[in-house]
């Protein structure tokens, strides 16, 4: 489970490899890292690019790459279903970007099921296979090609709001 | 070459050997804890829970009972109920630790009052006597730095995440309330034994000074536990030759060091940038 930014402390004394590397204790029966388990952390580090940071303090970081940290150690223990909340508010465009390729990777080369909270319809919408809407009660539930040329949305949203989350500004 | 056959002749004085190997111990078990404390930003209960012993001490005093049956079991529940104050009676846990320290010192005061006799007594456990301690309380001090140490080993990497990010740590499956208990009791028996060492009033700056010196040059968690180990180390054991040497009270002496070596590295840091 993916965790929020705020909780990085700007001053615990740890450094990413140790942070990514803690996303194993999870069902992990003995307390004792091995080897292996510091071959997982690696070839984690490789795969999201960040070998750069892994030795920086946590605290240190961009929002950007704490993010990227705190995915890796959320993967690392490769659970079937990924739940993300909010997970690109506080990033730039470029590493959001990143960062939602990334995830699209992940559910279609190692068929993960990933669950994403996000008020970012428009951005969403080009990666997710399904949408649920919810406020309150749920306004909507298909697919991001369905939302877009669905009637009740244009009614519910209004047109330009639908446009604008669709992206069929022409 | 006077101050080095003094130090040696000092190590050969059976008092010496004991000092050096409790507070060894202690230093050790204190600086580990510590780390883990000051992360959660639970060190001030040392603290709190240190003035719980002074005022034990001097009910045992008063009794006449050996001040380790009776202090133990206080001081654990002490720090049972300074946790269920913060997290059932919604008080501040700065408020929480402010009210149980505050009331245990008067308590104890008023018993010393009752007891008037045992004021020389009362002082080695306000101050410490590391010089003057039995071989049983060696003995105490050794075993209970041991149970530590090991109990931190097995439960490092948990503890580790239990600092660090709390909410993680429970959907990991780590029990954080037992541990929280396990660890605070844990902390409970390292005070109550290192009271007789470095006294009541000074004992939580075993524990906080070590963590806090470290963290201003430490770049992993490994080489904070490791720097952390080694300052309070250093801190302890040329703290018991110095107070030799120079004929000063040990407990002082060692948090002077301490207080030296953080103001040291807190200039260092500042002026190297380490983090």
């Amino acid at each position: 489970m993916q965790q929020k930014i705020s909780i990085a402390d700007s001053n615990f004394p740890s450094n990413v490899q140790e942070i990514i590397r803690s996303g194993l204790l999870i069902n992990k029966k003995s307390k004792i890292y091995s080897s292996i388990d510091n071959e997982k952390v690696d070839s984690i580090i490789e795969k999201l690019g960040i070998e750069d940071i892994k030795y920086k303090l946590i605290g240190k970081l961009s929002g950007g790459q704490i993010q990227k940290a705190l995915l890796a150690r959320a993967i690392i223990s490769d659970p079937d279903i990924l739940i993300l909340d909010e997970p690109t508010t506080a990033l730039d465009p470029n590493s959001r970007d990143f960062f939602y390729n990334y995830i699209k990777e992940l559910n279609e080369k190692e068929n993960k099921t990933i669950i994403l909270v996000s008020h970012d319809i428009g951005a969403v919408g080009k990666f997710a296979k399904k949408i649920l809407y919810l406020d309150r009660v749920v306004i909507f539930y298909g697919t991001f090609s369905e939302f877009c040329h669905s009637s009740d949305m244009t009614k519910y949203f209004g047109n330009i709001s639908q446009h604008f989350f669709c992206q069929r500004h022409n | 070459m006077e101050l080095i056959s003094l130090l040696l002749r000092s190590v050969q004085y059976e008092f010496i050997q004991k000092a050096l190997l409790s507070g060894t111990f202690l230093a050790i078990s204190s600086a580990l804890l510590g780390v883990f404390l000051a992360l959660q930003r639970k060190s001030l209960i040392s603290d709190g829970l240190s003035h719980v012993s002074f005022a034990t001490a001097a009910l045992a005093l008063l009794i006449g009972l050996s001040p380790l049956i009776i202090s133990l079991p206080l001081v654990i529940l002490a720090s049972i109920l300074i946790n269920k104050l913060v997290s059932h009676a919604h008080i501040y846990s700065d408020s929480a630790i402010g009210l149980v320290s505050s009331l245990s010192i008067a308590v104890g005061v008023l018993i010393v009052n009752v007891g008037s006799g045992f004021n020389v007594d009362i002082y080695s456990y306000l101050f410490g006597s590391i010089l003057a301690i039995s071989p049983i309380e060696t003995a105490l001090c050794i075993a209970a730095s041991l149970i530590t140490i090991v109990l931190i080993i097995i439960f490092f990497n948990d503890l580790f995440l239990i600092s660090y990010d709390e909410d993680y740590a429970r959907i990991s499956g780590i029990n954080v309330i037992m541990l929280d208990l396990t660890f605070s009791t844990v902390q409970s028996v390292v005070i109550v034994v290192g009271i007789k060492i470095v006294g009541a009033m000074l004992i939580s700056s075993l524990i906080i000074f070590p963590a806090i010196t470290s963290l201003q040059i430490a770049r992993s968690f490994k080489s904070m536990i490791i720097f952390s180990v080694s300052i309070s180390l250093l801190s302890v054991i040329i703290g018991i030759f110095s107070s030799f040497v120079f004929n000063a009270p040990t407990g002082a002496t060692i948090v002077l060091l301490n207080g030296i070596l953080f103001l040291i590295f807190f200039i260092l840091n500042k002026i190297f940038k380490f983090k």
